[in-house]
């Protein structure tokens, strides 16, 4: 990793952490105040249920939207083609730039999800109801939040800018609206909904997260699967290692 | 230093250059002109990597553009685009700064370029006008006192003071043993510091050549003043008449010109060279020179 384009990175980078992490916290804090006054008996049983649900049905679409953005924003030619003239005319190699990118868009979506977590986890305690599944619901965000980024990165460099602003908005909007609809359409179970249902799921980064409100028991209500996490993260993580074989050949103007 | 063989780039079906080949020499100065859209910009930046050609090959300090270790050339090769930096956000100090440590520039000589082309590091890029954005990009194309520097158009929008600084900037580096590969449209800069001219035009190269051969090869602006006869000598031929002053082209011996002049008696007279943007401009009129 080179260091000083690290740090040009993070530098780039410094406004989208700093505004992305704010409102991902405002939006943690209204939300659950929100839930602690309009039902009074908060309790460890269902804080991380209801955590959870905030972060699937709120959070998500904004969270993915950010890291993508950070994903795509780290290539900074393709935001701004007169830093690349001059950056990709260093003695720099193209591998040293790949890495350098990937982990500074990695830092900037550790850095957005650590800020958050340290929000709820200081709510948590100021109404005495921290659990440690509330970290494990964080590392999981974090996990989905690289896949977002990963994928964001694959997408600029295997297309052009503007095709890739598209994606970046359209991949975090469709899921959401889809997962609307598949819980709106949920008890019609018909082919093609379960069909959409599993393209969507893989679309969706965050779609490890289930919520099932009609569950009997509390701890059913919220659910990871860890498995389908761990599909979207390797899986994103293969295509944006083998995207570095046309990043190398590609034209950087 | 550079050596191009038969490179050539397509956009889809548009044409930016077309079997181009030359090579250049250590410490040559050569001026690479023109016209708008013939392919200099696609040719530099061929050059420098951030292309890739449809075909052909071409070597930059030993190294082949499709080489994987062809980034180590810039420590040693400098680009200064036509277009100047633009992180708007950005301080001018951090700017250089960032640049210096990639490029692993020496302080004392970055903090010299700084005050000799009086950069205002205080500010941020999108409080400076173009010129003095445009000096930022100088200050981080010279930092590493390259071997080999390609520039594209460099003087765009410098006053003429900063433009004096340059070009003696540049000649002192090139007294050190620079190369340097220098596109632009004000041929005047071109003719003061380049000894080799390249012009190329729809994408392929049509004159390679000194620019001593080149001045040799066209033929001379002769002035007469005060002296009502028409002057017949093999080739000197009138091309205006102004008052009390005649101007004739002269292709041929200057011993038989002056010998002439001498035994007519003419002794208001001047003999020039004609200028690169008059030669330019014949080519493209007549298609040769």
């Amino acid at each position: 990793m080179n260091k000083a384009l690290f740090s040009l990175d993070l530098r780039c980078l410094r406004k989208v952490i700093i505004i992305g992490s704010t409102l991902l916290s405002l939006i943690v804090i209204a939300v659950w105040l929100f839930v602690y006054f309009t039902n009074k008996d908060v309790s460890i049983d269902t804080f991380h249920v209801d955590y959870q649900y905030i972060l699937v049905k709120v959070l998500s679409p904004i969270a993915v939207f950010i890291s993508m953005y950070i994903g795509r924003y780290v290539y900074p030619q393709y935001h701004n083609f007169q830093i690349n003239e001059n950056l990709y005319t260093t003695n720099i190699s193209k591998k040293m730039h790949f890495i350098t990118h990937v982990s500074s868009a990695s830092i900037a979506v550790i850095s957005l999800v650590s800020i958050s977590t340290l929000t709820i986890v200081t709510v948590s305690l100021l109404f005495n109801v921290f659990t440690l599944r509330l970290l494990v619901i964080q590392v999981c965000f974090l996990i989905g939040l690289l896949s977002a980024s990963f994928i964001a990165q694959t997408l600029v460099i295997l297309n052009k800018a503007r095709s890739t602003t598209t994606w970046i908005l359209a991949i975090p909007i469709i899921s959401y609206i889809f997962s609307i609809i598949s819980d709106t359409l949920k008890g019609l179970n018909t082919k093609t909904i379960i069909v959409l249902n599993n393209i969507f799921k893989y679309i969706d980064f965050l779609s490890f997260y289930s919520i099932d409100l009609e569950a009997t028991n509390i701890s059913n209500i919220a659910e990871i699967d860890f498995l389908h996490m761990t599909i979207i993260f390797i899986i994103s993580t293969i295509l944006l290692v083998s995207s570095f074989r046309k990043f190398r050949k590609k034209e950087m103007i | 230093m550079i050596e191009i063989k038969n490179l050539t780039k397509y956009y889809g079906e548009t044409v930016g250059c077309k079997d181009i080949k030359f090579n250049v020499k250590q410490g040559d100065r050569v001026g690479f002109i023109g016209p708008n859209g013939s392919g200099k910009t696609t040719l530099i930046r061929l050059l420098t990597g951030l292309l890739v050609p449809t075909d052909g090959s071409a070597k930059v300090m030993g190294k082949s553009l499709s080489d994987k270790d062809f980034h180590k050339v810039f420590k040693d090769f400098s680009y200064l685009s036509n277009i100047p930096i633009k992180m708007n956000q950005f301080y001018v100090k951090n700017v250089i700064s960032y640049f210096r440590k990639l490029k692993n520039s020496s302080v004392e000589y970055v903090d010299y370029l700084i005050k000799y082309f009086e950069v205002e590091t205080e500010k941020k890029i999108h409080e400076l006008s173009y010129g003095n954005t445009k000096k930022i990009s100088i200050v981080v194309a010279l930092m590493n006192q390259p071997r080999l520097l390609i520039l594209d158009e460099p003087t765009s929008g410098l006053d003429p003071i900063m433009q004096n600084r340059f070009f003696s900037e540049l000649k002192r580096l090139c007294d050190k043993g620079m190369t340097v590969f220098f596109s632009s449209h004000i041929l005047s800069e071109i003719e003061d510091f380049c000894k080799r001219i390249i012009l190329i035009r729809e994408g392929s190269i049509v004159l390679d050549t000194s620019l001593c051969k080149l001045k040799q090869r066209t033929h001379k602006i002769v002035n007469v003043k005060n002296h009502d006869s028409i002057i017949n000598l093999n080739g000197l031929s009138l091309v205006e008449e102004q008052l009390g002053k005649d101007i004739y082209h002269f292709n041929g011996e200057m011993k038989e010109l002056l010998e002439c002049f001498l035994k007519r008696q003419i002794i208001d007279f001047t003999i020039e060279d004609v200028s690169l943007s008059n030669m330019v401009e014949m080519y493209y009129e007549s298609e040769a020179i």
